[in-house]
């Protein structure tokens, strides 16, 4: 007798527990129909020895975790929760944080933003400086004769160092251990690095001092080592094939070292001789407390005085590096700053009947949090596309393509921006001002051939009763653009019995 | 034009045995030989799709909770029809009561 109460006991047990699986609405009507089963097969089986077993018993009573599985959660439930899931706010917020992840994922964690964005790996970069010419017509005027550098060599009061490369990267054919690939490659002075005060991940950044000098050292990014030759630690003293020349690998320069592009990922050094008689860019380190505009002025009047350049219409520019690389993000904050202005003019004007102006402090602060993160996550997409989907970031000279870049990636970024605010402005004017979630139902309502005498739009309403937004077809001065009603609970009935029965159980 | 509903072998058979007259879930367990976490889910779905009805018994018992119990509806019937002809071996896989509610002599 004990075992069979203990059986019953046990069964019930599993169908409570099951129960707690089935939506809440369905519970109690979902555990009575089941016990009913349970007592009745167990009265049977305890008045003339039933065909079930006590075991068979307890696995039937198991597979109400199945049924009850299937009544929180089947094909029909799922696609009914999908399309209600659709409408939240939530959604909208994942969809945009996974895109935000594939451009992360499709671009390698976002390098160029990251090396524009972040600190470069230099001692005291704000020290270093480009020195251009200004004032000039063709793109390789730029740059500056490689005479010019020698003689600022001799200013050692004002500058800690100066160098020279040739400014444009060009794609060389590097072979290592039979390992081929096309990079991007600059020729640079050997004493570059050390104006830049950068210290090597691996090697050395100068050529070792043996009495001969040979042309062809060659240094790697970090970004070539590790993606290229497979983070190869035994890659230093190597020798390399650079288009049928022999050259030996002496370094890898550190992670976010990059200069003049940041898709330059070989530098070659060179003594200087190579450079005679041409155009170069001339990277300098200025000494503490030296302003920009005493050097430009001094560097300027010694070429004056040595060469007889008279800077016709000309002047030179001491520009720093860093400010230089950081030049795209402040127009792109100007523009920014002033979309987020007009965003905000328009929120605040009530033209659009945006803001839930009459709702408690903790709705109003959802709504706001809502619009913040939909927008910073849509301005983030913008900016890091647009970043990534240019050309490199360049320091000097910025010439006529990067220019021309530059140019129409702010105008792509300045009308991104005003199109993705306006989107989520709208987005959120056809969202509940109360639970955020997406407006249904549209209901055409009123005659246009009759717009003076009544109200012609669309009427859209809560999924979940809390109001209805009434949207006109035609602006017309004496009406809001769009009217928010607010429904008291009374209505509430009407929309949540099909939701809960459908979705909350 | 509503799409036919087209039933699984399980669920047919299920369906017929509810037309035999079993009509509670252990019931069906008992003569279709299926576990519960099959019939139950079955019962739901061909309820979903109005294939069946539930109803709890109104007569009152004696010391045990009312039962559910389930009866098959006129277009239940149709789909029925078609499904013993999509599925030949179906009318000799469940026996036709000869005394209905053998299981529900208490009730």
């Amino acid at each position: 007798m004990r075992v069979r109460l203990t059986t019953l006991g046990q069964c019930r047990m599993i169908l409570r527990v099951a129960s707690w699986i089935v939506p809440r609405r369905a519970r109690t009507e979902w555990l009575k129909e089941w016990e009913a089963e349970l007592v009745f097969a167990w009265q049977i089986w305890q008045a003339r020895g039933g065909r079930l077993t006590s075991s068979q018993l307890r696995r039937r009573c198991w597979g109400a975790f199945i049924d009850a599985a299937w009544c929180r959660c089947n094909r029909d439930h799922l696609h009914t929760t999908g399309q209600h899931w659709f409408q939240t706010p939530t959604f909208v917020l994942v969809v945009l944080s996974g895109a935000l992840a594939l451009l992360a994922v499709g671009t390698a964690n976002f390098p160029k933003l990251r090396a524009i964005l972040l600190t470069p790996p230099y001692a005291d970069p704000q020290h270093i400086v480009t020195v251009s010419r200004t004032g000039v017509v063709s793109s390789t005027e730029w740059v500056i004769p490689y005479s010019w550098v020698d003689i600022w060599r001799n200013h050692e009061q004002l500058l800690d160092g100066v160098a020279g490369y040739s400014w444009k990267p060009f794609a060389i054919g590097l072979t290592i251990s039979g390992r081929y690939a096309s990079i991007a490659s600059v020729q640079v002075e050997e004493h570059l690095f050390s104006v830049f005060g950068v210290k090597p991940f691996l090697g050395r950044t100068s050529p070792p001092f043996n009495g001969q000098h040979s042309p062809n050292f060659i240094l790697l990014s970090y970004e070539t080592w590790r993606h290229t030759f497979s983070a190869d630690p035994d890659i230093l003293n190597r020798k390399a094939n650079i288009d049928g020349q022999e050259a030996i690998i002496i370094g890898v320069l550190p992670e976010r070292f990059w200069f003049p592009s940041a898709n330059v990922g070989v530098w070659r050094l060179t003594d200087g001789k190579s450079f005679s008689n041409t155009l170069v860019g001339v990277v300098a380190r200025l000494r503490p407390r030296i302003s920009e505009q005493w050097v430009d002025t001094a560097l300027q009047r010694d070429i004056s005085n040595m060469t007889g350049e008279s800077f016709w219409g000309q002047s030179l520019q001491v520009w720093p590096v860093q400010e230089r690389i950081r030049q795209p993000l402040i127009s792109y904050a100007a523009a920014l700053t002033t979309t987020l202005l007009l965003l905000l003019a328009v929120i605040w004007s009530g033209r659009l009947n945006l803001y839930p102006r009459h709702a408690g402090a903790v709705t109003a602060c959802r709504w706001w949090l809502f619009l913040t993160a939909k927008s910073v996550l849509l301005l983030l997409i913008l900016l890091s596309a647009v970043i990534e989907f240019t050309p490199e970031p360049y320091v000097f000279p910025p010439g006529r393509t990067t220019f021309i870049w530059e140019t129409a990636s702010l105008w792509i970024f300045s009308v991104g921006c005003v199109l993705m605010l306006w989107w989520s402005l709208v987005d959120q004017q056809r969202r509940c001002r109360i639970c955020l979630r997406r407006l249904i139902l549209p209901a055409h309502v009123g005659t246009s051939g009759c717009l003076l005498l009544g109200w012609v739009g669309t009427e859209l309403a809560c999924p979940l009763g809390h109001g209805l937004l009434h949207v006109t077809e035609t602006d017309v001065c004496w009406l809001d653009p769009a009217r928010w009603t607010e429904l008291d609970q009374s209505w509430e009935l009407l929309f949540l019995d099909q939701l809960k029965d459908e979705v909350l159980g | 034009m509503d799409t036919p509903i087209k039933l699984s072998h399980t669920s047919a058979l299920i369906l017929q045995t509810i037309c035999y007259g079993y009509r509670y879930g252990f019931d069906i367990m008992d003569v279709t030989g299926l576990p519960s976490g099959t019939v139950y889910p079955a019962l739901r779905r061909l309820e979903r799709d109005q294939l069946i009805r539930s109803k709890w018994e109104s007569e009152l018992a004696q010391e045990r909770p009312l039962r559910k119990y389930y009866r098959i509806t006129q277009l239940g019937n149709e789909v029925l029809q078609s499904a013993v002809k999509r599925y030949p071996l179906l009318g000799r896989m469940a026996p036709e009561v000869k005394s209905r509610g053998t299981l529900r002599s208490k009730s």
